[in-house]
């Protein structure tokens, strides 16, 4: 893991261990430092209120029953209903949550999962093999990045209902495994993470070129897997244009537009307002605690994306 | 890269392999990119036809470019450019000057807790963007929000849907969902600006201000000025908050406030099928347009750097 | 190498797998028209649905059919639920029956999203609903839908606060701007109405009520007058009392605009005779505080539809046949009405069409909530002054949105202007014939 961080954060080191202290703080009296110091930090606990209040008042509203919700103030408690409103998100409509989050995983963890694979293997193949025409075709590639999905969604749609995979898996799978900027950035990891000497030396010792990419090529990528294969994830979860431009069927819903179908019932019926905010938290909870377990790979990846 | 000579069967096994592994993605490239562009122009140039009151069927017809020239001179579609262009004149700098000054804070020697503040500014991108807008859409609704409460304890009142306010209501919300991806990106930045080059500020006896204005700030332009352009690119994209925010019944943000709302309509409500092609195709010339100007931006940066 | 072959076919089985179990749970969620009577197997119907009182429904007619069997959704109502249900059609995904108000048939009908029902219920419709309604769901000659409910407006107000205020249910447009300056007078906080802005539908009943036309037809032409005089004047009407500030202009549905009648700071609102049901959901604690009566006029008792719904079959249906016999069993059978009116969390107070049904439902109908008062006889008086000749537009809902977008940034005057122009325009775009 060092290699990546190093590679795509040039200075990351800094990260893990604390700067020598600048000749500045020296110099200033104590009492100035101080309020400089108390400035700086308090600004930033401003800024970290501003962040996590929503998220926090979620937690807080999850607790409540539809008469509290409106009842009682945001950050305040009024009778614990939160395992009440869990079974009822869980139940609701024969269990119909479980399965938007099982789709969810579908078209996120299955659908980023199989791009990141068909990146990495066509970068890779760009940065490793001459064929002919060979920087034409990444010009094509390069192209597709310059085109904003949200952008020509619509035009999927009609191709997609002239297939007839309008309102199936596929019409939200099929475009999620197409990733140019993936094949862009896992091109760049090929060059910088997969040594030619290595391959060669496979080589000589008799090894197939699958051979070679699955056993030798493919852990070495491993840290530009997971940065695609975030930026993949976060995509496809995002993704509620196409989800509600594609899909009509509740039963082939992700989280999001189920969420957002119960959102416009809230009009004719105020009691789905627990729903859609108990149903929220359920969605985020496990995003947060992912985003935190791969810290890591969030920040290699995005410096990445800006260092390029 | 040292290639075996073109004979050998080593050579076409490589062939082979790349064959297999390149082949799929642009199988799947000419199926999800190009083929709809392509039959997104073939249905542009058709309308639909029905007669009399219309109880009777109806019929495409061809009708050549009408539907581009109906986009363009539609005021909606042509208004939902100026909303953008506004809402970016206010987002922009909210945001990207926000997420700036966080990183310089966070990158200043004063700052504690690095690690965590990192994460929780952070911490907002990993929500999706919807439940982003349903969350604070219920922040600002009165009844729900604590926000609201909290003005309200100070004797004051805001309605957050109202025309004066409802844009600075959209910027927050993005704002909150950005900020702290960009400031990421700007702290990555600074932390590759030489140390020595700051040190030699500070000897010289500027303050801490004045190193992250003077030193820190301008070594960091070219991420700044990208990130400006990707967040343009964004911003003709933007659905999901006004979507919501016009769900709601803000006054001011109607069905066709973006370009990508004007398209939905076009489809889904008015099921005017040519029209929305049309305007996608537009919306796209001009996402692409920007796309590339940015990377050609960001290429020659690029060259004059390395 | 076999090693490397091994992991490599386990990886390619899984994929296989995986897009196998994908391509088998694609093909179930797919097809709903297995089931076929033939094979002795009940009739699967969907029912797609945003009214009251549905669940208890679907569940009273499962309970005493066999043959037909119906799995119902709820979806949103308005513009989303329109446009999810067309595209449903679009997609070949469409549920057999669902809920159509009045002011979408047309539309959905001139769409090619509807089944026409003329074989299956056109005697129906004919022997049992009145001509007014009949004639919001026939067009060309087909019958497209069957009437469920006629929705009178009706006028709901605090009984309570209306007292405290010292003000008189007003009967005319003239008295309702006298109390709401009288109330303004009292308390700056409270306001007799709200009127928002978001819900053309209303604007529209109102218009209705004066008198106004917002689409006619002339031999094969359509003719729109979204912004007619009484349109106007009804328009003007309300910019007034919005820019004197003598009612508030919540968005509607909205939760602020039910705090604000909950906490007393609207003290009355422009429904309908359905209006009567979602309050006991939405103002639990309000019960006995409000009472019903007719809708201020502009001198000489009128009334608009305000709402209204009916049933129809989407286009793609295979059983045509059995969802005809759901709907003429919710529309004029004694068991489906008072199945609506049995759900105990938010029962129906739609007044049906059908006049048998009528006295079903009212003797059904929970009247506590309204301190006992026969709202259904009040609704029903109110059908009798519903101001014949209104037709809706086959581009419905795209005038609506017109008139809201535009309404909520310039005021109603200049909402209907955008409605005329976007009803003509889109009758033209659509190469419709205009009526000059």
């Amino acid at each position: 893991m060092s290699t990546l961080t190093h590679d795509t954060t040039p200075t990351s080191q800094s990260d893990t261990g604390p700067r020598p202290a600048p000749a500045e703080t020296r110099r200033r009296p104590a009492a100035n430092l101080l309020l400089s110091k108390g400035i700086v930090n308090g600004i930033l606990l401003v800024a970290a209120f501003y962040t996590l209040m929503p998220v926090s008042w979620l937690l807080f509203a999850a607790t409540k029953n539809h008469r509290d919700l409106f009842a009682t103030s945001g950050f305040s408690f009024g009778d614990f209903n939160l395992f009440a409103n869990l079974e009822r998100v869980l139940t609701f409509n024969d269990g119909i949550y479980l399965r938007w989050f099982g789709n969810s995983i579908l078209y996120s963890v299955v659908g980023s999962a199989a791009s990141t694979l068909l990146c990495v293997a066509t970068g890779y193949a760009f940065d490793k093999y001459a064929f002919r025409g060979k920087e034409k075709l990444f010009g094509v590639v390069l192209g597709g990045v310059l085109v904003p999905t949200t952008v020509i969604q619509l035009p999927m749609y009609l191709l997609a209902s002239k297939a007839g995979i309008v309102n199936t898996y596929w019409a939200l799978l099929l475009p999620a495994l197409v990733n140019p900027f993936g094949v862009y950035l896992a091109r760049v990891f090929s060059e910088g993470y997969v040594p030619n000497e290595v391959l060669e030396a496979a080589r000589v010792d008799g090894a197939g070129e699958l051979r070679l990419f699955a056993r030798i090529s493919l852990p070495m990528l491993a840290p530009g897997f997971m940065t695609i294969l975030l930026f993949s994830f976060t995509a496809s979860w995002n993704n509620f244009f196409g989800a509600l431009v594609m899909l009509n069927d509740d039963s082939l819903y992700p989280v999001n537009l189920g969420l957002f179908m119960w959102n416009s019932v809230t009009q004719q019926q105020p009691e789905y307002y627990s729903l859609v905010i108990t149903g929220s938290l359920v969605a985020v909870v496990p995003l947060i605690v992912a985003f935190v377990c791969l810290q890591r790979f969030w920040r290699s990846g995005l410096t990445a994306g800006a260092v390029k | 890269m040292a290639l075996p000579s073109a004979a050998s069967p080593l050579r076409r096994s490589q062939r082979r392999t790349a064959a297999l592994f390149i082949v799929p993605f642009f199988v799947l490239f000419a199926v999800v990119m190009v083929a709809p562009i392509g039959y997104a122009l073939w249905m542009g140039l058709f309308q639909e036809r029905s007669s009399g009151l219309g109880f009777g069927g109806a019929e495409r017809v061809f009708s050549g470019l009408d539907n581009y020239t109906d986009a363009l001179a539609d005021d909606g579609f042509r208004s939902s450019f100026a909303h953008i262009a506004l809402y970016c004149a206010l987002y922009i700098p909210v945001m990207i000057g926000g997420s700036l000054a966080l990183a310089l804070l966070v990158d200043s020697a004063l700052a504690r807790a690095k690690r965590f503040f990192q994460l929780a500014l952070f911490l907002p991108h990993a929500i999706p963007g919807l439940i982003a807008s349903i969350i604070w859409i219920y922040l600002y609704t009165p009844g729900l929000s604590p926000v609201l409460d909290w003005i309200g304890a100070f004797g004051g009142t805001w309605d957050f849907y109202s025309n004066d306010h409802v844009l600075a209501s959209m910027v927050n919300l993005c704002a909150w969902q950005w900020t702290g991806y960009n400031m990421v990106i700007f702290y990555a930045a600074l932390q590759a600006v030489p140390r020595e080059v700051i040190e030699a500020a500070v000897v010289d006896g500027a303050g801490a201000l004045r190193t992250a204005l003077r030193i820190k700030v301008p070594m960091i332009a070219s991420a700044v000025v990208m990130t400006v352009l990707f967040t343009c690119v964004g911003a003709i994209q933007i659905f999901t908050e006004p979507k919501l925010l016009n769900q709601r019944g803000a006054p001011s943000i109607d069905t066709e406030w973006s370009p990508t709302l004007f398209i939905w309509k076009a489809g889904f409500v008015q099921h005017d099928y040519g029209l929305a092609a049309a305007a996608s195709l537009l919306l796209a010339a001009l996402g692409i347009a920007l796309s590339y100007f940015v990377t050609r931006l960001g290429n020659r940066w690029k060259a004059a750097t390395s | 190498m076999t090693r490397t072959s091994r992991s490599f076919r386990t990886a390619s089985l899984a994929a296989v797998t995986a897009l196998g179990l994908l391509a088998t749970v694609t093909a179930c969620g797919g097809g709903d028209s297995s089931g076929a009577a033939s094979d002795g197997k009940p009739v699967t119907l969907t029912y797609w649905t945003w009214t009251l009182g549905a669940k208890s429904t679907v569940e009273a007619f499962n309970r005493t059919h066999k043959d037909i069997q119906v799995k119902f959704a709820e979806i949103p109502s308005g513009t989303e639920g329109y446009s999810k249900l067309a595209n449903a059609v679009k997609a070949g995904n469409a549920p057999d029956v669902a809920t159509i108000e009045y002011q979408m048939v047309p539309e959905f009908a001139s769409q090619g999203n509807l089944i026409d029902l003329t074989e299956y219920a056109g005697e129906t419709v004919k022997s049992k609903f009145p001509e007014s309604v009949q004639s919001l769901v026939t067009f060309g000659g087909k019958t497209w839908t069957v009437p469920y409910d006629v929705a009178p407006q009706l006028y709901y107000y605090r009984t309570d606060l209306f007292k405290k205020y010292g003000i008189e249910v007003p009967k005319t447009w003239d008295e309702f701007k006298t109390a709401a300056e009288k109330v303004k007078k009292q308390d700056k906080n409270v306001r007799l109405a709200s009127m928002p802005k978001s819900d053309p539908a209303l604007l529209a009943a109102l218009s209705w009520q004066a008198g106004g036309k917002w689409f006619a037809t002339e031999g094969d032409a359509w003719k729109p007058g979204v912004n007619d005089a009484a349109t106007k004047k009804v328009a003007a009407y309300w910019d007034g009392l919005v820019n004197d500030d003598l009612v508030q202009s919540y968005a509607g549905w909205s939760p602020e605009e039910t705090k604000a009648r909950t906490s007393g700071k609207t003290l009355s609102f422009l429904g309908a005779s359905w209006s009567a049901g979602g309050m006991k959901t939405s103002m639990p604690d309000l019960a006995g505080k409000w009472a019903a009566a007719p809708m201020p006029n502009w001198g000489t008792a009128a009334s608009g539809n305000y709402g209204g719904t009916s049933y129809g079959v989407l286009k793609g249906s295979d059983h045509a046949e059995a969802a005809t016999e759901f709907i003429t069993w919710l529309t004029t059978n004694k068991a489906g009405v008072e199945a609506r009116l049995a759900d105990l969390e938010s029962p129906s107070s739609a007044l049906p069409a059908n006049p048998e049904m009528r006295e079903v439902a009212a003797a059904k109908f929970d009247t506590a909530y309204l301190n006992g008062q026969d709202v259904y006889a009040l609704a029903s008086q109110q059908v009798d002054t519903i101001v014949p000749g209104w037709t809706w537009g086959p581009n419905q809902m795209d005038v609506y949105t017109a008139v809201q977008d535009t309404a909520a940034k310039s005021g109603f005057v200049a909402g209907v202007d955008a409605g005329q122009q976007k009803a003509e325009s889109g009758i033209e775009d659509r190469g419709l014939k205009l009526a000059k």
